[in-house]
């Protein structure tokens, strides 16, 4: 995404408080207050069974929360759920079935049931999408039958675009359309929540992310805002041999391993301490890397 | 089936002459109905009454629904996509049929045993013991229920889809059964009775004097069902996986008609959009009604004719209640539609079952829809699909009286229209808040539990004499006679409170689960 809106923009189009949906055996999802502001896209990221479903169907009004609240739009997800809806755009992460029918006929009767649907916007977006309507939606593949979901999802030009995995089964050049759809909403003003667990896409194309892991939101922020807190892996070879424990001193250092004049280490924040000391160590080499966030997010899933 | 044995036991008994008399009497009346139930014979034993009224529906059932898991067992399954993990672990197609066959074999073998079992209590408890002839007896219902499944097995191999295969095979059986019980008057197209399965079976109704275990016979059904499988192993085994033996290379599609407003604005309600989906099918549903009631009035010559001898077959009031016994069967006949409106509420509990588990809720409840409403629509197209079954029942039952020179009451249609559809929606009703309630398949089976308990209600309080009112408030009882005078107000009123209780309920309940599966 090219620019992370700035925080003047954001004045909640979603927003949660407390928001909790216990399934038991610290299944569900708990506690979550989280903000998202009118044009953004939100990234919400996960492993499976993290809680990212049950959050965008307590939105969706589709499962009442055990406590807490969740507005959208600044209306309430269970009470104004009618008047939400018509402004919404939902692609469930679990694709209907509707056999026996043709895509079209699929397309025909939700924008029916929404009203008001222009037909050359649909047509629009089966052309960028490539799906031939015509077809029965029970013969699509997996990912054609995705390019269905996303034409309802799109088709009434919703304010508020909520997507659960929205890129599975699309190929490379479709997952680059559905993104440029996607920015294309935002710029229009409309603001985007969408879960996924590939970090990778999520990384390139949303303002913001948040980590959810056990129904519990580990982590919110900007691209930029997490960068401060990713991680660098150093290597480097030195003439005058180091010790551990002197190399895990240092600030911002961990998982010293020295073995003869190698040495490799992480560096979580600024990489300046670790420079100094190199420095008066006469380095032969060095390598220095930035882990990506991905590895970053799972080095944190895994120390859970 | 004991039940049943036991009334006829009963029957036998009351009957002013005895068994024999009851046989002379309805052996006319079976002849004019061949088509439904054939051979008739010694309808004055137990076995032979049990074995014409019983066991020849109930091998056509069978094979029926055989026949519909035949055509799930293998082309179902890869319409789910459930049968490509099962062959790329290396086993071939053979063995996968190889191995639902001998499974669904060994069901059907379960299945006949304990309807063995029924039968030879009903024997014994009618005073007749005869397990051997009950077993024999369900050897050859099972061994049609074995022919059935190989047809549908076949026929799915060769049509595009296992929906299309399983109305396929069973009008391919039904025409069979209808055949091979009419073949004497089919001249030299009477020959197709020795493809029918029915023919063989007969062979095997041991529980009729005279006849015992035929080992010809039962040959001849192993070797049909044995062939039929065969043929579908080899089609099988050369059909491209996911599609039938021949079918038709895939045109250019030309580019979809694009959704315009004007039909936007159709699917506007949930409600149409339900009848338009089920438009085919609610089409097959009135013109089986229609038929079935036809079939009803077209055999009124007959029939009356009997009751004219034996007033005491006559249901309802019969002659002492000052209504003639003509309308009293056009009456009977009208009644047939209460039947195919359960089962048509049934099929529809089941669409709103599958609904919820394949996502459909989900997808219409994302659009500007609550809940309630959906539950509302779904009774609107329930209700508009009985008026258009009661629709065609009226037709059929028109068309079959004008075959037989009888003049139906307009005055009575009307009020089997109005009954059936309050009737309906009396089902609806009930039907919305068992979904509501149990969200899965188990609401079907609930629901036909339900009903067929409603169903026996009647008939047992009056064989065992239970309490009038335990009789007069089952659902069918409710439904009363509608042709020939509208049911009591304690009837309407329940079929009512049913309906408006029942939805209330539902949306009650609705609103407090959880929208996806």
């Amino acid at each position: 995404m090219a620019e992370v809106l700035g925080d003047d923009s954001r004045h909640g189009a979603i927003v949660t408080s407390g928001l909790t949906k216990d399934y038991g055996q610290s299944r569900g999802l708990f506690d979550l207050d989280l903000e998202i502001a009118p044009g953004e896209v939100f990234g919400f990221i996960g492993p499976n069974g993290a809680g990212k479903t049950t959050t965008i169907r307590l939105l969706m009004g589709l499962i009442r929360p055990d406590r807490g609240s969740a507005t959208l739009l600044d209306m309430d997800s269970q009470r104004d759920n009618i008047a939400i809806k018509r402004r919404v755009g939902y692609l469930p992460g679990e694709l209907p079935q509707f056999p026996r029918l043709k895509a079209s006929h699929v397309i025909t009767l939700l924008a029916g049931l929404r009203g008001g649907v222009d037909p050359a916007v649909i047509a629009g977006l089966a052309e960028r999408l490539d799906i031939d309507l015509g077809r029965r939606y029970e013969d699509l593949s997996h990912g054609n039958k995705q390019k269905v979901g996303l034409i309802q999802t799109f088709m009434h030009r919703p304010d508020v675009i909520i997507m659960d995995e929205p890129t599975l089964g699309l190929d490379p050049l479709m997952q680059r359309e559905f993104w440029r759809l996607v920015q294309e909403a935002s710029s229009a003003g409309s603001t985007v929540l969408l879960s996924s667990h590939v970090l990778a896409e999520v990384e390139l194309g949303c303002h913001r992310m948040g980590l959810i892991r056990n129904g519990h939101l580990l982590r919110v922020g900007s691209l930029e805002e997490l960068r401060t807190t990713r991680v660098h892996r150093v290597d480097a070879i030195v003439h005058d041999h180091p010790d551990a424990a002197g190399l895990n001193a240092i600030e911002g250092v961990s998982e010293a391993v020295v073995q003869g004049d190698r040495l490799s280490c992480s560096v979580h924040g600024s990489i300046g301490p670790l420079l100094a000391w190199l420095a008066a160590r006469d380095v032969v080499e060095l390598d220095s890397r930035e882990l990506s966030l991905e590895e970053v997010f799972f080095t944190e899933l895994e120390a859970e | 089936m004991y039940l049943m044995g036991l009334a006829i036991a009963q029957e036998f008994a009351d009957f002013p002459g005895g068994a024999a008399a009851l046989a002379g009497s309805i052996t006319r009346a079976a002849e004019g109905m061949r088509i439904m139930r054939w051979p008739a014979e010694r309808l004055d034993t137990l076995g032979g009454y049990l074995t014409y009224h019983n066991v020849t529906m109930l091998m056509l059932g069978l094979a029926i629904y055989s026949a519909v898991q035949g055509t799930r067992m293998v082309r179902g399954e890869e319409q789910r996509h459930a049968l490509e993990e099962i062959l790329a672990t290396g086993w071939s197609r053979w063995a996968v049929i190889r191995d639902r066959t001998v499974g669904f074999a060994i069901i059907t073998a379960v299945v006949s045993l304990a309807l063995a079992v029924g039968t030879a209590a009903a024997m014994a408890a009618g005073g007749e013991s005869d397990l051997a002839g009950s077993l024999v007896t369900m050897v050859g219902v099972g061994l049609c229920g074995m022919v059935g499944y190989a047809l549908g097995l076949l026929v799915s191999q060769l049509v595009p889809t296992a929906r299309g295969a399983a109305g396929v095979s069973s009008i391919i059986l039904t025409a069979l059964y209808v055949l091979n019980n009419t073949w004497e008057e089919l001249g030299w197209f009477g020959a197709v009775r020795f493809a029918s399965p029915f023919y063989y079976a007969n062979y095997l109704r041991a529980l009729v004097p005279g006849y015992g275990f035929d080992l010809l016979a039962t040959l001849a059904l192993v070797v049909m069902a044995d062939v039929l499988i065969g043929l579908a192993g080899l089609a099988f085994g050369r059909r491209f996986y996911g599609a039938a033996l021949w079918h038709r290379r895939r045109r250019k599609e030309l580019p979809a008609a694009l959704p315009g407003v004007r039909r936007q604005r159709l699917f506007g309600f949930p409600s149409m959009a339900l009848l338009f989906r089920g438009r085919v099918g609610l089409i097959a549903w009135a013109g089986g009604a229609g038929s079935f009631a036809g079939l009803m009035m077209a055999l009124e010559p007959s029939v009356i004719d009997m009751w004219s001898t034996f007033s005491k077959y006559m249901p309802g009031a019969g002659t002492d209640s000052g209504v003639s016994i003509e309308t009293i069967y056009a009456g009977f006949s009208g009644e047939i539609v209460a039947l195919v409106i359960v089962a048509y509420v049934i099929v529809q509990t089941a669409a709103w079952t599958a609904d919820l588990a394949e996502g459909r809720v989900e997808a219409v409840l994302a659009t500007p829809v609550s809940w309630s409403r959906l539950v509302l629509e779904r009774l609107v197209a329930l209700v508009s699909g009985v008026a258009c079954v009661t629709a065609g029942a009226i037709v059929g039952l028109v068309i079959g009286a004008a075959g037989v020179d009888f003049e139906l009451a307009g005055a009575g249609l009307a009020r089997l229209a109005a009954d059936s559809v309050l009737f309906g929606a009396a089902l609806g009703g009930v039907a919305a808040v068992v979904v509501a309630a149990f969200r899965r398949g188990a609401g079907v089976t609930a629901m036909a539990v339900l009903m067929t308990a409603s169903y026996l209600q009647g008939y047992l309080a009056k064989m065992f004499e239970w309490p009038e009112w335990v009789q007069k408030y089952s659902l069918f009882s409710a439904f009363g006679n509608p042709y020939v005078e509208w049911p009591g107000s304690g009837q309407t009123v329940l079929l009512a409170v049913l309906a408006i209780a029942g939805t209330a309920v539902a949306l009650a309940i609705a609103e407090r689960t959880p929208k996806v599966a």
